[in-house]
Order: C-alpha cells, then structure tokens, then sequence
C-alpha cells in the first residue's frame, strides 16, 4: 500500500451502517436474508484500578460481528462459559453497549479470575448478546482475558491486493473493485501502542461463503480458512485459496484486529463484487496456454539514420530504406554503444558491440520480468513456434506468443512524438502481433527513434546527455569498443569512471527500452480500460487522475519525484528510467488477476 | 484499437508530464500550425475519420486555406484528437500522402494529420491576443519569417521570466535548445535569469528549467549559486539536476564544488540534499568521497544510491 493512512469514507459508512443494524435491536434471527452466524468474543480485557480484578472493575468484550443486547438484562457468570471455577462476580448492572460489536461488564462482588490466563466464551446460557439475525447463544472459542493497555489498535487501511485507495473504489474516483470467487487478497494495515495479536484477526463477510468444511454463513470468521500470507506487527495479508468460494454477487469483508491486552480494533470493512472469472474476462487463462509469452523483436528495417547539428546537441534523421542492419542496431550505433570497429572476442568469442547488445537484451528482458512480476506472463528473445500468418490479431488460444518491435521511427518523418504503438486488446482477448510496420497505415511496436532524436537534441546537462555523451561520436564521445580497454570494461576487469558510464548507458536505455515495452505489451493485455473498477481501470479518468487520457492513467499522487505509473499516458527519459517507476497497484493487481474488469 | 504512447519530456528530460512540456517541440516540427475549429466530421468506414476543421487563425504553413482536413483513426486511442465544436492550437503534420494513399477526395484537401507531441494541442481562449500559449506560437512563426533574432530571443526571455506559467519552461527550454537565440542576450539578461534559477522555490519544473537554460550557457558561479537552495528545495529531481550541472561544469572537481558547501550547513534537510547532489554527479570522485563517510548516516546511503553505479548499489544494500 502506497500513502493512504486514513479512514475511507466506505469504512466509516460500513461502520455506521453496522451501528444503524445494531440499534435496529431485533435480536430475533431469521429477517429473510442469508444466514448468519452468531456473534462469538474475539477478545476480552480487564481493566481496573489494581492488578486483581475487583468489584466496580470493568471487562471489556469485543465479538466478531455487530451485537444486539438484550433490554434489561444482566450478563453474567451464568451466560458465559469461564476457564476453572472463575467468576465475574455478582454482577447487577447490565452490560453496555460501547460500539457496534463492544461492550463492557460492570464486574461484581466476588469476582475472581485471572488476567493473562483466565479464558472466556459465550456459554450456553448465553440469553443476552446476540447478533442482528441471530439469537443469543453460546458460540466460540475461549479467549484469554488481557489486562487493557488503555488504547485500543486501530485498523488503518483494508483493501484488496494492495491496491491504493484512490483506485479501490474508496477515493473520490468511485467505482468498486470486481474480484474472482477465490484468489484474490485482502491486505489490512494496523497500528497499536503495545502489539497486535495476528492470531486473534478475525475477518468476516457479509454473505455466505462456501469452504471446504462447508458454508459459512455471514459473519463467521473466515480467517481460518483463509491462507495466511503475512501478518506482521503493522500489517497483514490473507489469500483466498481455491477450497473457499465468494458468492457471485456484492459481499462486504470485515477486520477486527485485538491486541495483546485483550482490546480490539473497531470493525474496517471493505465492500467490493465477485464474479465468475471466465476465461472471456480472465486475461492469462490457463486453459489454451500455460503463459502469455511476449515475444521482443529487434528486427525490423526500414531505415537508416544520420546525425546532423540541431536543438542543442545533435538531430538523428532518417532516411527511408532497408540498409541490411536493424533499425535498433542503427540506433545502438549512433548512440556510440556500439563500434563500426569493434574489438574482437571480447568474451565467449563475441566482439564488443555483441557483448554490449547482449547485455542490453539481458537487462531488458530482466526488466521487463520485474516490471511484471507476479503475473502470469514470460518474455522472448526467441521466436516461439507458430505464426500470426499476416494477421495482427489471433485468438488467443490459436497462438502461443503475442509479439512487439523494438525498432526505430514511428514514421518516415521521425517527427511524431511518439514513443510506443500497440494493439489494445481488453481483456487480452488475442494474440497481437505489435511487430506490423503497416498497420492501416501505422507502424506498431517501440520507436526508439523519438527518444534517441529527443535525447541528443537536449542540453548537454540532460540525464541523456549525460548518460550518452562520452559514446555518441556526433557529441564527441568515444563509443564503446574504441577507447582503449574497452574489453576490460565490458568484462568488468576494470572499474574505472568510464567502465561505469558504460555500465550505466546500457542499463539505462534498457530500462527505458523495458518501461515502453511493458507500457505496449500492458495495452495489448487490457490495460488501461476506460471508467471505474467494475467497469474499468480509471483509465481517461482525467478529473480523478490528472494527466489521464484514453487508455491511460497517470498518478502522479501515487509516486515519489522522478517516478511514474508505467500506464502514464506519456513518459520522460528520466521517469521511464527511474527504478521507482511500475505499474499502479490496481494495474498491478490486474495483471496478477487479483480483480478484473468486464461483464 | 491502438494505443501510442507520447513522449513527453525532451529537453528537460528531470521535468514532470505537465501540459505545455513539448508543446515547443509540437510547434516547432509540424508542417502548419493553426488555431482551428472542428466544425464536422466524416466516417470513412470504421477504421477512419475526417475533422473538418474551420481555420480561425494560420500561425503559420498554411496558404490561405479556410479550412482543413485532420484525419483521425477511432480505432486507435490517440491522445491528440480533434474534439468536436472547441477551439484548440492544431500542431498539423502533412497527410496528403496518407490522404492520395487511401483514395481521398482533393476537394477536402489540404489532409494533415496531428502531431503526437503532449501539449501541443491545447484549448485557445476567445481572446486569443492575450492566450499564453498562442502568443508563444506566434513568436516562433514570426522567427521562422526572419523576425529578428534579438527580439525573439528578448521575448522569451520575458516569458521565461514574467510569463505564464503554462509557457515561462517552454521559453526557456527554447532559449536552452537555441544557442544562436541565447547569442543574442545580454549580460543583464543572464543575471535575472540566474537570479531566478537560484532564488526560486516553489515550482521545481521551472527552476530546472532555468537552471539548465543558465548550464546551456555555463555561466560563472552557477554551481555555487545554486547549491544555495538544496535544502530550501528538497525535491530530490533538483538534486539530480544540478548534479549533472555540476558534472558538466567541473567534472570529477564537481565532488570539491559541492562538498565545500557541507562545511557552513547547520540543517540535517540541507546536508542531505548537498550529499544527494553529490550522488547524482555520477562521478568517481562522488563515489570515493560517499565511501569513505559515515556507514551509518542515511543521507549517505541515500546519496550512494543516487550515484547509480554497481559499486554504490553494493555499498548501499550493504549498509542496510
């Protein structure tokens, strides 16, 4: 989770719509809904003057769900199942209601029992605390009774997979996410001056929800058949597992966290929808292919370049044609990463322009699996078997690999402004081929151009000056392969200023190269629809998210200085390059298939 | 549909996407520039659209044509598109051979299509006399007519200095790109410029923008003059900046610039920008001088990753 510390407005609304069900009173079960569980304690505190509990004393009793009392009557010893021969003494006021789903005993004369070891249930002669459809009872397991510290923890943020409030249905934008039945996470944040206790979590729902040991009904606490990802003294993540089904439909989780002096946190609750995943609506359905592969081509050729005094450093223009070398070569060479004499059998019997060409595809590729990582989704440098046969889009289970160039201009002007032109597929519901240089007339795929013509043109004080410079031959550099010790540099026998300018502008155009990639490939798997979750992914949500345009979004809020949301509907060198830069958390969480969007 | 991804920063590649970033360069490379109304469209199939677009004013590469035709893909999501009945700057780049290619009518013509460049097709306001962004598009044709090159180059420097701020990074940016305009400014020129590079605090894109103008220019002083607001400008894009101001400038000396500004900083938020600066020189002096301070200062590690290099990656992880 990025930022948000606050309370949303959708917790506060489930909070007090939990207090209006409460003060409906009833007490009776039934109501015509889904069955619902009763409350059970999910922590207990003593306080009191001294370190023995003693008449006037209070116990505080905190339940899994909101709690109806009834009118008048006493809770007592009798209504409670207590460890040993304990007793809350003779109790002669009734119990108050603190919250929705707390309330505090006035202890009597007489009692007896033991902070720290004493435990505590509804018992069967439970007549008092019920739930809003559901009559007293005994129900739960003991509990140990904690002394209070005094400050109860609070839950600070819940959502689902991370995703931030400002794009989980809370923030201003709306909306509300769309989950599958199972597989998605529920991540919770908390705060507490002495320790949350993560054992005593409780997390409920407010549907029936189908687990291997059968229904449970609303509001029972599913934490235990739920899958434990983490849970730390400041936050927490629980995974639905596949042995448990939400049903379709709108459902709202709850969180209760207790400390470890028997207090517990007011109930955050997080609502959002669940629908089937299809494979329609699942972007890497396993069915057809065990993976989306992407397959990076380098290509394409259409043309040359030349360099020629402009801006403030150099221009590249180009000049149509095929010329027997790829475009990203060509660009590789004007940039002075590589040599038109490079020197020989620099290692494994590659010269050094095949040395640095290698280590650019590896970062790149190592980029773009981090850019991605979680989803089901693997990069190429190789071709796989089978072919789009001239067309740009197959279905998806007709082809094992989508394909992108990374080539040279977006058009034979090289005057576009454009960095990137891909093939949006909602859904992922093809195979697209980004590599088609004729598109009705548009080249696809990466256009390094832009950047490189952009980049040399800048001041001499630009990240790409800087970067580039002492390689690029029109600026006076010396490219790579032509100073002397070259070959120690690039095998990392030597570490002098140069070895590490060299390292950093292979690494950095990579990154760059791997940021618009996986900005191009993230449109041909469904990014960025338009419209709130369930519908979209905020993309053109220029109100919201300022900078947004059609199948975009940009967060600026999101990322620190100098970072950007991959999605962003433009990119500069520096912010593609920064290693702050990823996807939003709800684009990130979509590619993971954590929530999806569609009907 | 189709998605493109626009590039948004080129001379200033330290500053956010904001609108207006490379509306110079939208001016600059298009074929004609206009202040247009779309009035209609056509729907060439579902793959194709043509705006009909009423010309209000031709800045400039157009030859008397009251109206123009833009063509639009629907099926792509392109940022800069006609939009229906509003009146917006159009940064044209010629069509006619995507126009003949695709058998259009000559009676539409002239064809063009619109650039790609973020910002360059901005809403102009009814009094299009005192719209920022127009006055700048007129400026720039009246150069490429042979308007003199002191008085374009004079004018930008109002708007860098006194102009709205949709234009003043643009302006400067211009001046930054054109050595034979800043040629033409005067010492006095220079001194406001440096003075508002150093002293401002409030808009980080602006304040690189003019500090990259003053670097273009390698003014005297610069480094130390504006060293004075690390600390009072804690955006970490600053420090990058002028980091690589200050490699340029002094090279591996840029270490012994910025780090006899360490010796006068009583302030913790100021010491650590100096030191972030530092990093972000990118020099082996930097990173020779980070190694030997204190392991366990955080503004250290901090200015270490800054710098980048595998050797201060692996010094940072290892002081973790």
């Amino acid at each position: 989770m990025i930022g948000t510390k606050h309370r949303s407005h959708q917790q506060n609304l489930a909070t007090l719509l939990l207090l209006a069900l409460a003060a409906c009173g009833g007490g009776g079960g039934g109501g015509g809904g889904a069955p619902t569980s009763s409350p059970v304690i999910v922590a207990a505190a003593f306080s009191g003057a001294g370190a023995a509990p003693a008449a006037g004393d209070a116990l505080l009793l905190a339940f899994s769900q909101p709690i109806v009392l009834t009118s008048g009557a006493l809770l007592t010893t009798e209504d409670l199942a207590v460890s040993g021969g304990d007793t809350l003494g003779d109790v002669t006021q009734p119990p108050t209601l603190l919250s929705a789903n707390t309330l505090s005993v006035t202890l009597g004369a007489g009692v007896s029992f033991t902070p720290g070891s004493s435990a505590i249930a509804l018992g069967p002669g439970n007549d008092v605390v019920g739930g809003a459809n559901a009559a007293p009872q005994g129900a739960g397991d003991p509990v140990t009774i904690g002394t209070s510290d005094g400050a109860a923890p609070s839950i600070d943020d819940i959502t689902i997979a991370d995703i931030d409030d400002e794009l989980n249905g809370t923030g201003p934008a709306g909306g509300i996410l769309q989950v599958p039945t199972n597989g998605w996470e529920l991540d919770l944040e908390y705060s507490d001056n002495s320790a949350v206790a993560t054992s005593q979590i409780v997390l409920t729902a407010s549907v029936a929800v189908q687990t291997d040991a059968g229904s449970q009904p609303a509001g029972a606490d599913l934490a235990p058949f739920l899958l434990q990802v983490q849970a730390t003294g400041a936050k927490a993540t629980f995974r639905v597992p596949p042995s448990v089904q939400f049903p379709t439909g709108p459902a709202t989780v709850t969180a209760i966290v207790a400390d470890v002096s028997g207090l517990s946190s007011a109930p955050a609750s997080f609502s959002l929808t669940v629908r089937p995943f299809t494979d329609a609506l699942q972007p890497f359905e396993t069915n057809a292919n065990p993976s989306q592969v992407w397959f990076v081509d380098f290509d394409r050729d259409l043309e040359s370049y030349a360099t020629a005094p402009g801006g403030a450093g150099v221009q590249v223009d180009v000049t149509p044609g095929a010329n027997g070398v790829s475009d990203f070569e060509d660009l590789a060479r004007v940039l002075g990463l590589t040599s038109a004499t490079p020197i020989p059998d620099v290692e494994a019997g590659m010269d050094s322009n095949e040395v640095v060409l290698a280590l650019f595809k590896a970062a790149l590729i190592a980029d773009l699996q981090a850019y991605y990582s979680g989803a089901n989704v693997t990069f190429t440098l190789t071709r796989p078997a089978g072919s789009f046969n001239g067309n740009t889009n197959v279905t998806y289970g007709s082809l094992g690999y989508s394909a992108v160039s990374v080539a040279g201009s977006a058009d034979a002007s090289g005057n576009s402004g454009v960095l990137g032109l891909a093939i949006f597929d909602p859904s992922n519901a093809s195979q697209n081929d980004n590599t088609d240089d004729d598109f009705f007339g548009s080249r696809l795929g990466v256009f390094l151009h832009t950047i490189v013509d952009s980049g040399l043109r800048s001041p001499a004080v630009t990240n790409f000056r800087v970067t580039f410079d002492p390689f690029t031959s029109a600026l006076g550099g010396t490219p790579i392969g032509e100073a002397a010790l070259d070959a120690d540099r690039l095998t990392g026998l030597l570490s002098d200023g140069r070895a590490m300018a060299i390292d950093r502008a292979i690494t950095d155009l990579a990154r760059f190269t791997a940021t618009v990639t996986a900005h191009e490939c993230g449109h041909s798997v469904g990014l960025v629809e338009n419209g709130p979750m369930p519908s979209g992914l905020y993309g053109d949500d220029d109100v919201n998210f300022p900078g947004s345009a059609n199948g975009h979004i940009r967060n600026a809020d999101l990322f620190p200085a100098g970072a950007t949301n991959v999605m962003s509907p433009g990119l500069s060198y520096t912010t593609a390059t920064s290693f702050e830069t990823a996807f939003n958390t709800l684009n990130m969480a979509y590619l993971r298939e954590q929530v999806f969007y569609g009907n | 549909m189709m998605r493109p991804l626009f590039f948004v920063c080129s001379a200033l590649a330290l500053a956010a996407t904001t609108t207006g970033q490379n509306l110079r360069r939208g001016l600059v490379s298009a074929d004609a520039v206009l202040v247009g109304r779309q009035v209609g469209k056509t729907s060439r199939g579902d793959a194709l659209t043509l705006h009909r677009v009423q010309v209000l004013e031709a800045v400039r590469g157009l030859d008397g044509a009251r109206a123009v035709t833009v063509l639009d893909w629907p099926k792509l999501s392109l940022h800069n598109r006609p939009t229906p009945r509003q009146t917006r700057l159009f940064c044209l780049q010629d069509a006619s051979a995507v126009a003949q290619r695709l058998g259009l009518p000559s009676s539409e013509a002239p064809y063009f299509k619109l650039v790609g460049w973020q910002g360059s097709h901005p809403l102009v306001g009814k009094d299009r006399d005192g719209d920022p962004v127009l006055r700048l598009a007129r400026l720039l044709a009246a150069s490429e007519r042979g308007a003199p090159p002191g008085v374009t180059a004079s004018s930008l420097v109002q708007f860098a200095l006194g102009g709205d701020a949709r234009v003043r990074d643009e302006a400067a940016q211009l001046l930054t790109e054109r050595s034979d305009l800043r040629g033409q400014l005067a010492g006095v020129h220079w001194s406001r410029l440096m003075a508002r590079a150093a002293g401002e605090v409030d808009d980080v894109d602006y304040k690189i923008a003019l500090a990259t103008l003053c670097a273009e220019q390698r003014l005297d002083g610069l480094v130390e003059a504006l060293a004075v607001s690390l600390g009072p400008v804690t955006d970490p894009r600053y420090a990058r900046c002028l980091g690589r101001i200050s490699k340029v400038l002094h090279g591996e000396q840029a270490t012994d610039v910025l780090g006899r500004r360490l010796r006068n900083l009583a302030r913790s938020e100021d010491r650590r920008m100096v030191l972030l600066t530092i990093g972000a020189t990118g020099t082996r002096s930097a990173l020779d001088a980070l190694l030997k301070m204190d392991e366990r200062d955080a503004a250290v590690t901090a200015a270490l990753r800054e710098h980048r290099s595998k050797a201060a990656q692996q010094a940072a992880d290892a002081r973790r």
